[in-house]
């Protein structure tokens, strides 16, 4: 069986753990390595990096063997959308406080999904927005404006 | 040094800075919204209960609005910065102690504040002396046999700390230059796993807050050899100080204290500082911090200072660098 | 005769009004709070500490003990309907509880987290009641030898964790060691895999990796999915556990208990631990493996038992040692000092009162726990009906401020949109996320006491086999290795063509 390499799923995996373990050893170099008696905060990382590399190498091989491709299409914009809506909420927690960011938040990962329609996923922003602050807020006594204007300093 | 003089001098320099513009708006205006204090430690640690005493007891004798904010990370020093960053406005409070304002400089190069330039200490909560446990079944029973010890058989004593560049492992590598001795540092995660490698033997010593050993030591499983402030714990008047057994001048105490971001004006923080001299007093707070202190704004930042100058030699003489 | 005076005593304090009702506070808050992620019992508890100091020490530690034994049930269940793990130890319970609920069995699986958690709490307890000093005597013999060795016996039981394929799982346990050496070295305070990254020196959060990784990554593999989103099963079956799975899980509910208990006495060890090891433990004793992960009852049962009982046995070294397991037990013996309460081998004879009320009140406490979440079962199981266009969106949300409250910080949500994305990788290439898990919580632990035992041996690795408790974790780990590697390679010689499926 023959499979495109960018589709060959233990292949892929393999490369990932190799990536990890190497770039992981390479970043330890820098901490000293002490000796096995006296083991130094670069033996673990080190050792670790090989490791992982090694059974990353040995992934890889069983890929390019079996041919077993990738099962399903990859679903880059969701994962895409989803973290980006993320990486914005925690950005505007600290600028424009939690009902805002709660609402963007709810909104541009209520769009990542195929069933999207503007009624409902505003709605459901107001909704959300309310329930945050009620639990977050008024239960639990976080200290999170609920509006916020601040880009100064 | 006459701290209660300073405090006068520095009270009395706040109020006249105040008296052309200041005062008026800061007594009647101030505070018109809730004020955060930032603990930069996780919830339930000695310092976060601190923080919420002060925080507790502020709401219900000024009438202010405190509310905790728990923003933790790299031993307070990312609680910190935040609150050097805060609009110096006198809404922004923050809990200090020793290891973020006094060590960290020494230890960390990629520091993001300067404890000095950008904070206006406000007031001392509290000093806690550090304890030097041992086992009840260990035969070093004083400072002197602890040293007699060390120097029977140099880098064999195991020295236990709650971690790295705390202030109690400084008090540790202090004592071995102070008493010219050399024991093995053992960092621990904590007390968790600390104590019980303490109270088996495992480990011969073990330096941390009273807290921490306090349990251990009242049920007969740890002694406390000495304590490091410069007079005896109230919570332990029989336990000598290192400096009576020998070591004359002898002190490390972890302290927390208030400061605001550099910059919040003078008249608000004589205002934050009468506030909290208040809290202070009240008897069921003293009941839970370790004696009455009276340390100022003037006194405080003089405290900072000399407590930096000190830890920045223990470091450099003990070779530690953490960053 | 004499613990059954005493538990009478206990019983007498704990049946009065007041306490039943601070009791019940306690549980319910727990519940609440244990549901939402990276919100933990140790932010409620020192929310109310203020409160607290106002009642009676008695009264305040039931109510503190009640939200933190409630909130570990409660993290349960956001881990069973929604693969997100509210607290610390639920994530292994998501494994299989989360399949369950998928296949319109999130009644069962929910109940038999209730049941098992009581039967847990109630025997660990009662090992509480009549064992608690000497336990605690014995906890005292654990040293950084037998850490490390009990660690590596995790780790090697780790392959078991694998479904599918072995390599892949060991290495995912791997990469997990190296996540969690992000962070400040204990023993030499050098920062590592920090980037310079303030935030970065303590290490990357729990909850940040267990929401990354299970709960992100879900999100978005059910959204990736080709035709209409049907996540849950829509033939809700009985909510109640059947005959059939009652009995599937009486032996792993004891069996998790008793691993539980064990853990929970050691202050140097995680809850986490605990449900790893009674999870693994299920799956190598069971008839057939493969079903865990696929939605195996045993699989909810043990690891919930198994937490469980932890909770309640964290307080023997906190009581009888006056050592803090963890940070709750840490506040727990704050609050005890603040009342004048020394703990020690002295407080059962010193201030029966608290000790019994305590210990009956923990009974109570999982009578109430059972009382308040079966009737629940219900309500929650009808979320899993909620269409999936509004439930991820709010799943989300959840996630996204839970981990914002961790430190207050931004930062903690970055980390778990980048681990997110990981997680969806790896899920696409069939590397399961739990061996990860383990590798991240044992591998600070299996470091620090390693180069510990070596730093206090002056580098003799003899300590590790001259130790009594350290050398039978050693001989077990190696007995595993050679029964696992064995047959395996019996098999391989056999079938010598075929490498691709190794169990």
């Amino acid at each position: 069986m023959k499979t495109a390499l960018a589709a060959n799923r233990d292949f892929l995996a393999g490369l990932l753990f190799l990536a990890i373990g190497a770039g992981g050893f390479a970043v330890a170099l820098s901490y000293p390595y002490g000796s096995v008696q006296q083991m130094g905060p670069g033996f673990f990382p080190r050792s670790l990096g090989v490791i992982l590399a090694g059974f990353g190498v040995v992934t890889m091989i069983r890929g390019l063997r079996s041919g077993e491709r990738v099962q399903g299409e990859w679903g880059w914009f969701p994962l895409a959308a989803l973290s980006a809506s993320m990486v914005a909420f925690g950005w505007l927690m600290g600028h424009v406080g939690l009902v805002p960011s709660v609402a963007v938040l709810t909104m541009t990962s209520a769009y990542a999904g195929r069933e999207f329609r503007w009624g409902e996923a505003l709605l459901l922003a107001v909704a959300m927005s309310l329930i945050a602050v009620a639990i977050f807020i008024w239960g639990l006594g976080l200290p999170y404006e609920l509006f916020a204007f601040d880009f100064g300093r | 040094m006459n701290r209660r003089s300073l405090v006068a001098a520095a009270a009395a320099v706040s109020i006249l800075a105040a008296a052309p513009f200041g005062l008026a708006q800061a007594q009647s205006g101030y505070p018109d919204k809730p004020m955060r204090l930032i603990v930069p430690f996780p919830p339930g640690g000695g310092t976060d209960i601190l923080g919420r005493i002060v925080a507790d007891k502020l709401t219900a004798t000024a009438g202010w609005k405190v509310v905790v904010e728990n923003k933790a990370g790299a031993g307070g020093t990312v609680g910190l910065d935040a609150a050097a960053k805060a609009k110096p406005d006198g809404y922004t409070l923050v809990v200090c102690q020793t290891s973020n304002m006094s060590i960290a400089p020494s230890i960390m190069s990629g520091l993001p504040y300067d404890p000095v330039k950008d904070f206006s200490p406000v007031r001392l909560i509290t000093a806690v002396p550090l304890a030097i446990v041992v086992s009840t079944n260990s035969p070093i029973k004083s400072m002197a046999d602890l040293v007699a010890a060390a120097k029977a058989n140099p880098g064999k004593l195991l020295f236990a700390s709650p971690g790295n560049a705390t202030v109690a492992h400084l008090a540790g590598e202090y004592f071995q230059k102070v008493a010219g001795i050399k024991y093995t540092h053992v960092p621990y995660k904590g007390t968790a796993q600390a104590l019980p490698d303490v109270i088996s033997g495992r480990a011969s010593f073990y330096v941390a807050s009273i807290e921490s050993a306090m349990g251990p030591v009242k049920s007969g499983q740890l002694r406390a050899i000495a304590v490091t402030s410069a007079k005896r714990a109230p919570q332990w008047p029989d336990v000598p100080t290192v400096a009576e057994s020998g070591f004359a001048g002898f002190e490390a105490v972890t302290w927390f204290g208030i400061a605001v971001p550099a910059g919040t004006p003078a008249p608000i923080i004589a205002r934050i500082d009468a506030e909290v001299a208040k809290v202070l007093d009240a008897p069921d707070v003293q009941e839970r911090l370790n004696g009455k202190t009276d340390i100022g704004p003037a006194a405080f930042a003089a405290l900072i200072k000399t407590d930096h100058d000190k830890w920045a030699g223990v470091v450099k003489e003990a070779g530690i660098k953490v960053n | 005769m004499d613990v059954l005076s005493n538990l009478a005593l206990g019983f007498g304090v704990a049946l009065t009004l007041k306490n039943l009702a601070y009791c019940f506070l306690g549980v319910f808050l727990g519940t609440l709070i244990g549901v939402l992620p990276g919100v933990g019992p140790l932010v409620t508890i020192a929310m109310l500490l203020p409160i607290t100091f106002g009642l009676d020490p008695v009264s305040s530690l039931i109510m503190l003990a009640g939200i933190f034994y409630g909130a570990q049930y409660g993290g349960s269940t956001t881990a069973i309907l929604v693969n997100m793990p509210g607290e610390v130890s639920s994530a292994v319970t998501a494994i299989d509880g989360y399949q369950m609920a998928r296949q319109g069995r999130a009644g069962p699986a929910l109940a038999t987290a209730a049941i098992a958690s009581f039967t847990a709490g109630i025997i660990s307890t009662l090992l509480v009641a009549f064992f608690g000093p000497l336990v605690g005597k014995w906890a005292l013999e654990f040293g950084a030898a037998e850490y490390f060795s009990l660690m590596l016996m995790g780790l090697v039981f780790s392959a078991v964790l694998a479904h599918g394929d072995l390599v892949k799982s060991l290495a995912m346990v791997v990469t997990g060691l190296m996540l969690g050496i992000v962070g400040t070295d204990v023993t030499s305070g050098l920062p590592r895999f920090s980037f310079g990254v303030a935030e970065l020196l303590d290490g990357v959060g729990f909850t940040v990796v267990a929401v990354g990784l299970f709960a992100v990554s879900e999100i978005v593999l059910n959204l990736a999915r080709s035709g209409p989103v049907e996540v849950f099963s829509k033939d809700v079956k009985d909510l109640m556990p059947t005959w059939a799975d009652i009995k599937a899980t009486t032996m792993p509910t004891l069996r998790g208990t008793a691993l539980g208990s064990f853990f929970g006495a050691l202050p140097g060890v995680t809850a986490s631990v605990a449900s790893f090891s009674a999870y693994m433990l299920e799956k190598k004793l069971a008839k057939d493996p493969d079903r865990f992960g696929k939605g195996a009852i045993e699989g909810v049962a043990a690891p919930e038992a198994a937490n469980n009982a932890a909770a309640q046995t964290h307080f023997i070294p906190t009581l009888t040692l006056g050592i803090p397991a963890t940070a709750v037990m840490a506040l727990v013996l704050g609050a005890l000092t603040m009342q004048g309460i020394q703990p020690g081998p002295a407080v059962m004879t010193t201030k029966p009162e608290l000790f019994w009320g305590l210990v009956a009140s923990m009974l109570v406490g999982n009578v109430l726990l059972l009382l308040l979440n079966l009737p629940l079962v219900g309500v929650w199981a009808r979320l899993t009906q909620v269409p999936y266009r509004f439930l991820f969106p709010a799943i989300l949300v959840f996630a996204s401020v839970g981990n914002y409250s961790l430190n207050n910080s931004a930062i903690d949500v970055y980390l778990c949109a980048a681990i997110g994305v990981l997680g969806y990788v790896f899920a696409k290439l069939e590397c399961q996320p739990a061996p990860l898990i383990l590798g991240y919580v044992l591998g600070p632990m299996l470091e620090e006491n390693l180069r510990r035992a070596l730093l206090m041996s002056d580098g003799s690795f003899t300590v590790f086999v001259t130790r009594p408790i350290s050398l039978v974790f050693l001989a077990v780990s190696a007995a595993l290795l050679l029964a696992m590697v064995l047959p395996a390679v019996r098999r391989g010689r056999a079938r010598a063509t075929d490498d691709s499926e190794a169990g």
